[in-house]
Formats: C-alpha cells, structure tokens, sequence
C-alpha cells in the first residue's frame, strides 16, 4: 500500500482520539445517589462478556473510521506489483524509455491492443494517476530525450507509436543517464517499457557494465520500473526477401526472388500452406508456400517482367496474424551496372595479377571492367564510376583526400604496400608511408622460409566461407615477405607469429582495406594460389558496386532521420509522419536512389532475455518489474481511497447499530396500566 | 383556624373536586362497622332481598314471611343484603429509595399525593382510613376512622414522612396483614425494590385475612429507562454499597434486569389477585387516580 499524499499519515495518531475520550471519560465520572441499586448489582452480576466485547467493538469501529478518513485522504494507491515500491507522491523527474521496435507490435489472442499501445497507455495511466510532473521521452528510434508537458502527451506523441526499426536499449540508457547527469536530476524514476527481446537489450553488450556502474552512483536516487511484456505464445510469421536479381537481357526477362518465411513455433508435424503476395510495382501474384511452423524458403521465384523493365520496386508480404510489423517486405531490383575498378601501380606484374582478378566477372549478368593506372595517370579517372580501387604503393597528401571522398560515397579501397614506399627500398629499412584512416605502412618483413596464415575472419567480411559453407583455401597460401601494419585496424587474417596480413579500417561507409603483401611471386602465392585473391577482389568489388548502384536497402534506423525526412515515398505506410521515414518500412526515392527500407533481421526470431539476465543487467539497481501482456487493461496503480471511504461508511454504520440501545422498558406503553384480578 | 387553612403541597382542591364524583369501591365484601355503600358478608337491612332461611325460636317474628307460610304452611324468614363501610388501610413506604426523583417530584412526594387523595375520597362517602408508614417497619401508624376530623390528623402525618432507611417491605406487609382486621381494603403505595417472589408470599397472605389489596408501584422514568451517558458512581439511597458503573456498557443488562423483575412482578400479581397500579412519576397523579377508581366502579363484585 502507498499514498500519494503520505504526510497525511502523520495524523494517524488520530485514530487513537476514541481510545483517548474513552478512557477521559472514564475519569470524569459524576455521583448520583440511586434507588434501583436491585438492578445494578443484578446488572454487574450478568455476564459482561457481550458487552465488553460489544463495547471494544465500538471503539474499534470508532478508531476504524477514522483510520479510514485519514487514509482515503491519503489518496492510497492500490498495491499491485510494485504499489508497495512506488513511494508516496512519486518521484520529482520521470523518464520514460519507450522500445518501438515491430516486435512491440504484437497483439495478443483478441488482438485488441499491441504491446507497444498496451504500454503507453499503461504508463501513461499510472503517470497521470501519480501527477507526474517532469516527465521526458526516450524513444528507441532516436535515443534523445523529448520533454512532455504530461502525462497524456504520451498518448499524441508521434515519438510514440510504432516503428519499424530495432531498439538499442544501452543507447537508450545511456541517453537517460545523461539527462539525469546533464540536468542535475534529483529522485528519478525510469519507466522502461519493451518485450525484452535479445535484439533490442543486447544483453551481452559491454555498455551494460558501464551503465550499472554510473547508475549505481546515484544510488537510490534513480529507480527503474520495467514495464515487461516477455510473452509471445501467439503464433507470429515474418517474411523477408533474402535476394533480389532482374535479369531484363535475353529472351525471358524476370525477376529472381529469395524468400524465406520464419515462424516463432516449434517445427509441426502438419504443414501448412502460406499464401504470399508479391507486389511488383502494383502488380500483385501470390504463391503458396508449405510451412512447418518453425521456417520456409522459397528459393528462385520467377517473376516476368517486360523487356523493358529497368528500376523497380516490389513488396511480398503474407495474412495477418500477431504481429503485423513483420508481414511486408520491401525490395527494390535494377539492373546492375559495370564494375569498375581502378588499379593503381606501378607494377606490371601486380598490376597485371589484379587486373585480371577484377576482370573476371562472378556473374554473366554483371560487367567487370578493370584500369590499370599509375599514380601520375589519376587525374583522367572518373571516380564516380570506379566501384573498387587497388592501391599499391604509397599515396601522397592530394590523393588521401580523393581517397577518402571516394571510400565516404561507399566505395572500396584496397592497399597494397609499394616496393618503395615513403623511404622504403624494399630491404627491411624503415618507413613511413602514411595512408588515408589514421593508417601507414610499416617495415617490410622477409623471413627465411614463407609464413602461412594461421588464422582468418571465416564468419564475415572478404575471406567469409562460401555459401555451402567451404572454407576458402586461405591456409595454403605462402607469403615470402610482408610489411607490417601500422594503425587501427581489424585483422581479417593473422599470420604465424601475430602480425596481420589482411585489416580492415573502420569507416562509417565503404570499405578500406590493409593487405599486407601483394599477389607479386616474390611476395606472396597469392597469384599462384588465386582463388582467395579473386573471391577476395570480387567480394570487395561486390560491395563498392553497390554505392554505384541506383537502389539501395537499408534496416530500418540506418539513415539519418533528419535527411530521411525529405525521402519521397514511393510505397510505404500512410500513417506515419515524414520524421519518422528513416524508422518506417517502405521503399523511397532518396535524390535519384531508390531506397528499401525494412526492419532488422533480427527481429524476425528474437529470443527474450530471460528474467536472470534481466536482473543481472541491473544489478544491485533498484529495479520493479512489472510483466504485463498485450491487450491487458488493467491498469498498474490505481487510487483506491473510494474503498476507504466504504470501509469507514460501514464502520459508522456499524457503530451507529452497536449504539443503539438495545430495548428500554417504557412504562407507559410497553406494559399495562394495571392489573386486577 | 390558621392550621386549617394550611395549604398542603400534596392536596390539590381541583384534582379533588374532580375526582369527587367518583366511588371508592371494594372488588370485594368489606366488613364495616356502619353501614355504607359497599357489600358485607353479612344479611342486613337493606332493600335487597337475599334469601328464604328457615325459622327458629328466637328470630324476630316480624321477620317472618306469612306469604311464604301461606303457601306452604312453613315458617320462613326473609333476609335481606347488608350494605356497610369499608376500612382503607392505606401503607406508604417510606424508606430511603422513596426519596429518589429524577424530575421535579420525589416518588414520596406522588405517593403523598395519592394517599392524600385516596384518604379524602374515603372519608367523603363515609368510609374509615387508616395509615402505616412503612420502612424497615411500620414507623407511623394511624388507625382507621371515619370521621373528618381524623382526615386533618392523617395529613398531618403525611406532611412530616421522610423517606429515610432500609425496606424490609415483606416484613411489614405480613405485619400489616396479620394486624389489620379482615376484610378491610389495602392499599400499598411503595417502589417494591424487593424480590418478588417474597412479595407473592405478602400478598397471598393479605388475600387469606379476606383483605382488598391494591398496590401502586411507584417508579422513576430514569429507573426505567436509565438513560445516563456518563461513567457514574451509584449510591446507595438505603445506605447499601455504592457502584461504579459505564452506563452504555450496563445499560443492556440492567434493562434485562428490570424487564426481568417488571415481567416476574406482573406475574405474581395477576395469580395473586391484585390491583396493580404500575406508576411513571411523570404522569399526572389524577389520571392515575382516575384509572384506578374507574376500573374499581365498573369492575363486577364478588361476594
């Protein structure tokens, strides 16, 4: 039990008041002479057991009533979960950490309100009911805090509704910890609402450490109350497209789609069929899939297009079921262009190795072109053509810059060491050839006998294994000298001994890389062995193709919301508002780019983090959990003090009947006049 | 002279007056020294015929029946009903717990009242009274008359009667009972703040010696209704143990014990044969008075 108004408590005392007249009374006792003193001591010698406890009743009924006033004046708030922890008239500040990702748009079996809904108006309800004053959003989408004038704003707030991007709720903390650093914040409470799905807590993220330590420095002054909603028993699909090539040339032009269909159930025994709608740019065609429950995929799906058919947009999406955030997907095709790459030395040979690497294209539909230029040839390049450059040798002050120019629209660069870099001659002497990123070569290294690699980044990035899951046969390769890196960088690939032969630098777009050596014979057999040279040179002439391309894909959150703002909508959801695009799935027209944009993978198969770990992210925080489901009304706290004006009602009434004289003998009516026989 | 015209505070001229008109009649044959308005046990002189008795030597020949010889040839004499005076004796209690009155009048002060008035009536149509003034025995005690004269003697009396003492009310009504002569009317003004069941003894015992026996049961509208609100200390007007008492947590139980000793009383008085007055000292005395004798005129005698 608590109260929002719990000084009313201190006259509780009050309660004692009957007591007190009670026993005052009992002193000041009169003297009266009596006549019918048969009766009295008939009276004494009854049983007194009723009427003593007759007469406690009274006073208790007494004490009762005023209890009662004094604690439904005390506007007491029903217990609930956590009642007994919100304390008295609340906290001075409130901060309210709102997770919007799609699987807060989950609705439970009536399918009246998500999550997302269910919360806000929870937390909305309760905050009204405590006369929260000060009172900020934290929303998932931006993470920066949003003052409210009250409560009910909540609830009109486009911050507010759902949102098709992933939570990042360390980011979110971290923004509540500002702000109560920031604005010198006294007694805090931080309403957090989410599903708490693994995707959006990252439980296993470093900053949770940090947090829990700079939050246990306020102590008591920051409490958190969690507003849980773990449960996801409804069945849920989400589909997704995993691929997307427009083939136009030749004579059956078509679109190939990759698309896999993911349940949140076991894999039953009774497969279903799921219908699928694939919009392509309004033109609708379903297909039936068979689902187990659990995944499906359909692998190449055909789809004619005309001839013509060039940039497209297209969405798949299935029946509704629990959640409705994750049953479109949107896509854009187009076809794509040459790839151009830029080869920069001053080596035949190199030159000549890489050429032919970048040439060979890894798909008939796809173009490779590959220059080979030397260093003072670079001003006839059109960079906004080049997808991938290979820069071997050292680079001057004037080309970091167009390097860097051409990395920041999302191109690739690849370093390679030059035989003679800045005061290097190749023999082992020190240099310092600095490259664009804060990086520079080092030393060249020659040892006796070449060095294999010992290990390397299979899991992602340029030396990931195949599709089916082969290795690439990166172990055999030998290298006979290597310079040494010197910098920030990601090692992809590690030599025997430490150093590493391939690193990645990183950038906010595009992709730069160190590899360490070059495909030269009397450097590496990277030439001779080349199927790593060539998957690696393709991978990353793949991924600086795409910043050539006039389509994009983007997760939902990537973009800046501010330059999103003015992306054109092509298809997309009506009912959001234009600041919100960046968060919003849907395809749009970013200057002359076409841009899908849909949620994260992750919140396809989310796991919750479970209630252990839930506690140990917090820590020895004060933390009040409150697990709640979608749809459910019921409101958290609520005042109760019309309960106690009942109970104190009752009381009086009780003690008004305990008071009543039980019967008087009236002479007058109740026996005869007289008797005579 | 000055005495006569001494106005007494428990004598009311127009109460009086008012209930001048009405007869103190006995339920029952009185036994007079005179004759009077009420039924005797006895044959006398009146003009009610009574019966035909049998002749024998030494009845007054001019009671004889020849009518009646006539017919069958037999003496007969005729006898007629016998009207004669009645006793009052009229008991007041006078012991401490008569002096109790919550309201402007004691209960000593009401029964001087109807003693008054009763003894006026009495003597108006010719009848004797008497007093004994009772407590923890008979204290005062005027025998029965029936000239005016003693009616001033009576008041007298009345007007120095303190209520003072203990009751041992059972006591003296077996006294009264065993000293009055029979056939005389009884009346007991008092509180009765005694156990009933000796009192069935007393009035069973009237009831034998042939008496008329009427009570007035005299009671305090707060003894009744005990109706105080503060913790009190009781005291005891007969000078017995004084007790502390809550009234709202005794005032159920010491309802249940007067409903308890009304209900025995009651009971007792209508096996006994008694006229029972109970009594609210906040009535009017006259229309006591008023019920009483009315119910005795109208009441069917027994001879």
């Amino acid at each position: 039990m608590s109260f929002l108004q719990p000084w009313m408590l201190f006259a509780l005392p009050l309660a004692a008041l009957p007591v007190i007249i009670h026993l005052i009374n009992q002193r000041r006792y009169q003297t009266t002479q009596w006549a019918a003193m048969m009766f009295l001591l008939a009276a004494n010698r009854m049983n007194r057991g009723y009427a003593r406890i007759r007469q406690w009743t009274i006073l208790a009924l007494r004490t009762m009533v005023i209890a009662a006033l004094i604690f439904a004046v005390g506007r007491p708030l029903s217990s609930g979960l956590i009642g007994g922890a919100i304390g008295g008239n609340g906290s001075a500040n409130t901060i309210v950490l709102l997770d919007r990702s799609p699987s807060m748009q989950q609705r439970d079996a009536s399918g009246e309100l998500t999550k997302l809904q269910s919360g806000v108006a929870k937390v909305t309800q309760t905050l009204t009911t405590l006369d929260a004053q000060r009172i900020v959003l934290i929303e998932s989408n931006r993470s920066e805090p949003k003052e409210l004038s009250k409560a009910s704003e909540l609830l009109d707030v486009p911050e507010s509704g759902p949102s098709d991007a992933s939570a990042d709720m360390p980011a979110m903390m971290l923004a509540a910890l500002d702000h109560i650093r920031d604005g010198e914040l006294g007694q805090t409470d931080v309403w957090i609402v989410s599903d708490l799905r693994e995707s959006d807590w990252s439980a296993k993220d470093g900053r949770w450490a940090s947090l829990r330590d700079a939050f246990a420095e306020f102590g008591r002054r920051v409490r958190f109350r969690l507003l849980a909603f773990p449960e996801s028993e409804s069945v849920n699909r989400s589909i997704r497209v995993s691929d997307v090539v427009l083939r136009s040339s030749g004579d059956d032009p078509h679109l190939t789609l990759s698309i896999n269909l993911i349940g949140n159930q076991d894999a039953q025994a009774k497969t279903q069929t799921v219908p699928i709608t694939i919009e392509i740019e309004g033109a609708r065609s379903t297909v039936e899939v068979a689902f187990d429950g659990s995944s499906a995929e359909l692998k190449g799906h055909r789809i004619a297009v005309p001839r013509e058919q060039g940039r497209g947009w297209g969405r798949v999406s299935i029946p509704a079921d629990a959640n409705g955030a994750d049953n479109d997907f949107y896509f854009t095709f187009d076809v794509a262009p040459p790839r151009r790459s830029l080869i920069v030395t001053d080596d035949d040979q190199v030159g000549r190795v890489l050429k032919l690497a970048a040439e060979i294209p890894s798909d008939v539909d796809v173009q490779c072109v590959a220059d080979v230029v030397s260093p003072d040839g670079l001003a006839a390049v059109d960079w906004q053509t080049i997808a991938m450059v290979l820069w071997h040798g050292d680079v001057s002050k004037s080309e970091r810059a167009t390097i860097e120019r051409f990395v920041g629209r999302g191109g690739t660069v690849i370093f390679l060491p030059g035989p003679n870099g800045n005061g290097t001659n190749g023999n082992g002497t020190d240099g310092n050839a600095e490259l664009p990123f804060g990086v520079k070569w080092g030393a060249w290294q020659a040892e006796k006998d070449p060095v294999s690699i010992a290990s390397w980044r299979g899991d992602a990035d340029l030396l990931s294994a195949t599709l089916s899951g082969t290795s690439l046969p990166v172990g055999g390769i030998r290298i006979e000298r290597f310079a040494a890196i010197d910098g920030e960088v990601t090692p992809l690939a590690t030599l025997v001994g430490g150093k590493p032969l391939l690193g990645r630098v990183a950038t906010p777009r595009g992709g730069v890389y160190l590899l360490a050596t070059t495909p030269s014979a009397d450097d590496s057999s990277l030439a001779a062995d080349g199927v790593v040279l060539y998957v690696m040179i393709q991978r990353a002439l793949e991924s600086g193709a795409r910043s050539l391309r006039n389509i994009g894909q983007q997760t939902s959150g990537e973009s800046d919301a501010d330059a999103a703002a003015n992306f054109n909508p092509i298809a997309s959801r009506d009912d959001r508002m234009s600041t919100e695009r960046a968060f919003t799935a849907g395809v749009y027209v970013d200057d002359a780019k076409w841009l899908a944009i849909n949620r994260g993978r992750a919140e396809d198969q989310s796991p919750v983090v479970d209630d252990t770990a839930v506690d140990q992210l917090f820590g020895d925080l004060v933390l009040d959990r409150i697990d709640q489901s979608a749809g459910n009304t019921n409101s958290i706290v609520e005042e109760v003090w019309r309960a106690f004006l009942v109970i104190m009602l009752i009381a009086m009434i009780g003690e008004a009947c305990l008071c009543l004289p039980r019967h008087t003998v009236d002479s007058r009516s109740s026996l005869p006049k007289g008797v005579a026989a | 002279m000055a005495k006569d015209q001494q106005q007494r505070d428990f004598l009311d001229p127009t109460v009086l007056a008012g209930l001048a008109g009405l007869p103190l009649m006995a339920r029952r044959p009185m036994r007079g020294t005179v004759s009077g308005m009420h039924i005797s046990p006895n044959r006398g002189a009146s003009v009610e015929f009574a019966e035909y008795r049998k002749y024998v030597p030494g009845d007054d020949l001019r009671r004889l029946d020849w009518r009646a010889h006539g017919r069958s040839d037999r003496y007969y004499v005729k006898e007629f009903e016998a009207d004669t005076n009645l006793r009052c004796s009229l008991v007041l209690d006078t012991s401490g717990s008569m002096e109790f009155g919550s309201g402007e009048t004691t209960k000593i002060q009401y029964a001087r009242k109807i003693v008054a008035a009763i003894a006026y009536l009495a003597v108006q149509q010719g009848d004797a009274v008497g007093l004994s003034c009772v407590a923890d025995s008979i204290r005062e005690h005027l025998p029965t008359r029936r000239n005016p004269s003693h009616l001033r003697t009576l008041f007298d009396l009345l007007e120095k009667t303190q209520g003072r003492g203990e009751t041992e009310l059972v006591d003296v009504l077996h006294e009264v009972a065993e000293t009055t002569s029979q056939g005389a009317m009884v009346i007991v003004i008092s509180d009765f703040f005694v156990d009933p069941d000796q009192l069935r003894n007393c009035f069973e015992h009237l009831r034998f010696r042939k008496h008329d026996l009427s009570i007035f049961h005299l009671l305090d509208p707060m003894e009744l209704n005990f109706t105080f609100q503060r913790p009190t200390r009781f005291l005891d007007m007969e000078g017995g143990a004084s007790v502390f008492a809550e009234p709202s947590e005794i005032a159920d139980r010491y309802q249940s014990a007067i409903a308890e000793y009304l209900d025995k009383l009651q009971k007792i008085v209508v096996e006994t044969g008694v006229d029972y007055h109970r009594v609210s000292i906040d009535e009017r005395y006259q229309d006591v008075l008023t019920s009483f004798l009315t119910r005795r005129a109208t009441a069917r005698r027994v001879r």
